[in-house]
C-alpha cells in the first residue's frame, strides 16, 4: 500500500512540476533546450538523471547479482563513454551544434539529405533505447502493485506524454534532476545499511507480504552410487518423495519426483490451504481440480510434482538438485512449484553465500563489514556464492522452466566472462565481449539524449562542468552498483524469473518503507529516461525531417506542436513495443542501442569534426550503413534466433553484439564514399 | 536557434570564416581540443589493456594487488575513478589556459594604452 501511495504521489509530483515549467516551452527554445539557461550543476545532475536509465538501475544490479563482474563491465562501459563525449565531442560539437546531432553535421555541410538520415539514426536509436525501458517499466511495475505488465508499460506511457508533450525539457531537465539526486542518496542508503548489517550465510529475508523469513533450503539427495541404473526405491527411501520419471535433455539429466502434501479445507469447502516449500499456499478450492489429488484415512493430499537435477558431486557420485519450476501447459494453465500460480505461490528467492574464504579475515555472523573488506570477501576462491541457473525442456506436451542454483567461487564470480563465456577460448564470445566494450565505449557520445543536453547550458565552460558534475555522479553510482548486485546475492533476494528485480529486492530486505520509496525512484528511473529520449524523438523528427529535409516552412508555433505531435506518437509506439517485448532482458536490448549509436552516428561525428575530405554522401552513406549493418547483425545473430524460437546454432552470424563490424564498416564507408565523390562536393559547392 | 532559411546557398568558404570568427573569439579552442585528444588516448589505452588482460589472460584478473582485492575489482574501480580524474584535470587545464590567456590580453591592452 505504502508503494503505491508513494507511486501516486511521484505522479501527481511531477505533473505539478510539468505544468509548472509549462511557461519555459511557448518557443522552439523553451520545449528543446530550456532556452539555454539551466544552471550547470543542474545540468550536470540532470544528465545523469537521463542517462542512468533502467539498463543501470535495474538491469546492472541485476547482472551483477546473477552473473558477477560482468555486470560491472556495463557500469565500467557506461562510464567510460562519457571520456569520449567530454573530451573528443564535447567541445567541437557545442561549437557546432543547435539542437540535435544533425544540426551539428549539418553545420559543416548544409545538406537537406544529412537531416533525413541523421533524423532516421536517431529515431532508431531512440526507439530501441525505449523499448528496454518500457520493458523495465512493466518488469518492475508487475510485481511491486501487483498489476499485469501492460498495465506498468502504459502507466509510465502515459505519464511520459503529458509530462514531455505537455512542456518539454524544461520539466524534464527537473525531473531527471530530482530522479538522479533520490537515486543516488537512496542506493547508498541501502549500501550503508547492507554493509552495517553485514553478510553470513544463513540470512533472514522478508517474503512476498513483507514478513520476515529465513530462506527455503534446497535439498540434495545423494545416490552414493556413480553408476546408473539407479535403484529410486532405495534412493528415495529416507525422503517424502517417489520416482516418477527422467529424462535427459538440453544436454542435462532431469528427474521427476512427486511428494504429497495436506489439503486442508476451509469455509465449508470452498477455500484450500497447504503448505509447500515453507510457503502457505491458499486459494478457491476450484484449483484443486488442477491437482493430482488422493484421500489417506480421510485426509486430503496433493500430489505435487517435483523436478530435480541429476548431476555428478566432485566425487563422481550422483546427486539430486531440488529445482524449482513454472510450467505452462498445452491449455495455457500456468504453475508454479506444481501449484496453480497465484499472488502467494511463487517462485522462491535465491542466492547467497555458502562459505567464506580466509583471506578477509570475516568471519560473517552478520557483524558491520568495511566496503572494501566485502569485495574482498567476494573475490576469495575460498568463498563460495550461489547463483540461480535457468533451463527450459519439454515434458508430457508442457513447457517447463527449471531453476536451480550452483555454487560458484569467489575468483570466477569477480573476474569478467561469467556472462560473455571469454574464458574458455571460444573466439566468437571473445568478439562478442570486444564489440560490447568497443560500443559502450564509443555508443555514449553517440546517443541523441545525451548530445542534446550539451546545449541546455549558456556556454563551454558551463557545458564542460556539466559533463564532471555528470562523471562524477555517474561514476558514484555505478560503483554501488557493484555493492548493491553483490548485497543482493549476500541477502538471498535473487528472483530467478527476472535479474532485473534484484536492486529492489535488496531494499525490501531492509524494510518495506525503504523498498516503496525504491520502486518510486525505480519508476521515476525510467520516466526520466523515456522522457528525454522521447524529447530527443520529437527534436528529430519536427526540426530535421519537417523543418530541414523537407523544408516545410513552419513557425516556431507549429514547430512546437510538431514536435509534441511526434512525442505523443513516439510514447504510443514504445507503448505498444513495450507490451510486445515483455521478456526480453533491459541489458541485452540497451546494449543494441549503444551498438546502433556507436555503428551510425559516432563515424560521422568523428569524422565530421576531424576530417576535412569528409562529403555529405560520405556521412549519409555511413550513418545509414552503420543502422543497417549493426541492425542486420543483430536481427540476424544467435540471441534474436533464441527469440524467434530457433536455435542459437542456426543464426545466420554468431555474433551477437555487432559493434566490431558494424562500427568500422561504417567508418571505411564514409572514407571511401567521400573520396569517390570527391567531384560531388564541388559539384555541390557550385550548386551552392 | 533560428532557422537559417538560406542555409542551402551558403558557400563552406563562409562557413570557414565562421569557424575562424569563433576560433578569434576564443583563442583557447585548439588547446582545449587538443588536451581533450590527449586525455582521450590516455584513457582508451589504459581502457583498451583492461580489454585485452580479460581477453587474452583472463586469469590475471585474479592476482590480488592491494587491499586484498583483485586486479579486476581494482581495474574496473579505478576506471572509473580515473575517468573522473581526468575529467576534473581537463577541466582545471582549460581553466588555467583561459586565465593565462586573460591575463596575457589584459596586459597586451595596458601595454597598448601606454
Amino acid at each position: 500500500m505504502l508503494a503505491i501511495i508513494l507511486f501516486v504521489l511521484f505522479i501527481v509530483f511531477l505533473l505539478g512540476l510539468s505544468w509548472f515549467f509549462y511557461k519555459q516551452s511557448k518557443t522552439a527554445d523553451g520545449y528543446f533546450v530550456a532556452d539555454g539557461q539551466i544552471h550547470w550543476f543542474v545540468n550536470g545532475v540532470a544528465l545523469t538523471g537521463g542517462y542512468l536509465s533502467a539498463a543501470s538501475f535495474l538491469g546492472i544490479c541485476g547482472m551483477i547479482a546473477f552473473h558477477g563482474f560482468d555486470g560491472f563491465l556495463y557500469s565500467i562501459g557506461f562510464l567510460s563513454g562519457w571520456v569520449v563525449a567530454l573530451f573528443v565531442v564535447a567541445e567541437p560539437f557545442r561549437r557546432l551544434g543547435k539542437y540535435t546531432f544533425a544540426d551539428a553535421l549539418a553545420a559543416r555541410f548544409h545538406s537537406k539529405s544529412i537531416h533525413f538520415a541523421a533524423s532516421f539514426s536517431t529515431l532508431m536509436i531512440c526507439i530501441f533505447y525505449l523499448v528496454p525501458q518500457m520493458v523495465g517499466a512493466g518488469v518492475l511495475i508487475e510485481p511491486l502493485l501487483g498489476i499485469p505488465h501492460y498495465w506498468g508499460v502504459i502507466i509510465v506511457g502515459a505519464v511520459v506524454i503529458v509530462v514531455v508533450a505537455g512542456a518539454g525539457m524544461a520539466s524534464t531537465t527537473y525531473v531527471q534532476f530530482i530522479k538522479a539526486s533520490m537515486m543516488i542518496s537512496f542506493s547508498a542508503v541501502i549500501v550503508g545499511a547492507m554493509l552495517f548489517r553485514g553478510i553470513d550465510t544463513e540470512v533472514e529475508t522478508r517474503d512476498i507480504t513483507g514478513q520476515t523469513v529465513s530462506p527455503y533450503e534446497f535439498q540434495t539427495i545423494e545416490t552414493e552410487t556413480d553408476s546408473p541404473p539407479f535403484q529410486w526405491e532405495e534412493v528415495l527411501a529416507k525422503t517424502e518423495y517417489i520416482f516418477k520419471d527422467k529424462i535427459a535433455q538440453r544436454e542435462q539429466k532431469w528427474v521427476l519426483l512427486q511428494k504429497k502434501a495436506e489439503v486442508h479445507l476451509h469455509n465449508d469447502g470452498e477455500k484450500f490451504s497447504l503448505t509447500h516449500r515453507g510457503q502457505d499456499i491458499s486459494g478457491d478450492s476450484d484449483k484443486l481440480e488442477e491437482l493430482e489429488l488422493k484421500e489417506i484415512e480421510e485426509e486430503k493430499y496433493a500430489l505435487l510434482p517435483s523436478w530435480w537435477k541429476l548431476s555428478q558431486d566432485s566425487d563422481d557420485n550422483y546427486q539430486l538438485k531440488e529445482l524449482q519450476d513454472i510450467t505452462i501447459e498445452r491449455r495455457r494453465r500456468r504453475q508454479v512449484n506444481g501449484l496453480p500460480a497465484s499472488f502467494d505461490n511463487r517462485l522462491l528467492l535465491v542466492g547467497g553465500l555458502s562459505e567464506f574464504g580466509p583471506r578477509s579475515d570475516y568471519e560473517g555472523n552478520n557483524k558491520p563489514i568495511g566496503p572494501l573488506r566485502f569485495l574482498s570477501v567476494f573475490s576469495d576462491p575460498e568463498t563460495q556464492v550461489k547463483l540461480p541457473t535457468r533451463d527450459v525442456i519439454d515434458y508430457g506436451g508442457a513447457r517447463i522452466q527449471l531453476f536451480g542454483q550452483e555454487p560458484v567461487q569467489g575468483n570466477i564470480l569477480m573476474r569478467p566472462g561469467g556472462y560473455f563465456e571469454i574464458g574458455n577460448g571460444n573466439i566468437w564470445n571473445q568478439l562478442n565481449f570486444i564489440s560490447l566494450m568497443l560500443a559502450l565505449f564509443f555508443g555514449t557520445t553517440a546517443l541523441p539524449h545525451v548530445l542534446i543536453r550539451y546545449y541546455t547550458v549558456k556556454d563551454d565552460k558551463s557545458a564542460r562542468k556539466s559533463s564532471i558534475v555528470a562523471i562524477s555522479s555517474i561514476g558514484l553510482f555505478y560503483i554501488l552498483t557493484l555493492y548493491l548486485g553483490l548485497g543482493a546475492i549476500a541477502s538471498g533476494v535473487l528472483n530467478p524469473l527476472s535479474d532485473n528485480m534484484s536492486a529492489p529486492l535488496l531494499a525490501r530486505a531492509f524494510g518495506e518503507v525503504l523498498f516503496a520509496i525504491i520502486t518510486a525512484i525505480a519508476f521515476a528511473t525510467v520516466l526520466g529516461t523515456v522522457a528525454g529520449l522521447i524529447v530527443a524523438a520529437s527534436g528529430a523528427v519536427s526540426n530535421d525531417f519537417l523543418d530541414k529535409f523537407l523544408n516545410l516552412d513552419m513557425s516556431e508555433k507549429t514547430k512546437v506542436l510538431a514536435a509534441r505531435s511526434t512525442a505523443f506518437t513516439v510514447g504510443v509506439i514504445s507503448v505498444i513495443l513495450g507490451i510486445l517485448f515483455r521478456g526480453v532482458n533491459v541489458g541485452f536490448l540497451v546494449g543494441w542501442a549503444f551498438a546502433v549509436a556507436a555503428s551510425a552516428n559516432l563515424p560521422a561525428i568523428i569524422m565530421v569534426v576531424f576530417w576535412k575530405k569528409a562529403t555529405p554522401a560520405g556521412i549519409i552513406s555511413s550513418i545509414l550503413v552503420g543502422v543497417v549493418a549493426s541492425i542486420g547483425i543483430i536481427l540476424m545473430g544467435p540471441d534474436m534466433f533464441e527469440i524467434y524460437g530457433l536455435t542459437r546454432a542456426d543464426a545466420w552470424v554468431p555474433l551477437t553484439q555487432p559493434a566490431i563490424i558494424s562500427m568500422p564498416l561504417s567508418f571505411i564507408t564514409i572514407v571511401v564514399v567521400s573520396l569517390l565523390t570527391k567531384q560531388g562536393k564541388l559539384n555541390e559547392k557550385h550548386k551552392l | 536557434m533560428e532557422k537559417n532559411s538560406a542555409e542551402e546557398t551558403i558557400p563552406e568558404t563562409e562557413l570557414d570564416k565562421d569557424t575562424a570568427i569563433i576560433e578569434e573569439a576564443d583563442p583557447n579552442v585548439k588547446y582545449r581540443e587538443k588536451m581533450g585528444l590527449i586525455l582521450f588516448f590516455i584513457y582508451g589505452f589504459v581502457y583498451s589493456v583492461f580489454v585485452a588482460v580479460a581477453v587474452f589472460n583472463v586469469e590475471l584478473m585474479d592476482t590480488v594487488v592491494m587491499f586484498e582485492l583483485n586486479l579486476s575489482i581494482f581495474y574496473g574501480l579505478g576506471l572509473i575513478i580515473l575517468a573522473v580524474f581526468l575529467a576534473a584535470l581537463y577541466s582545471l587545464l582549460c581553466n588555467l589556459k583561459n586565465r593565462a590567456t586573460e591575463k596575457a590580453n589584459n596586459s597586451a591592452q595596458k601595454s597598448g594604452s601606454i
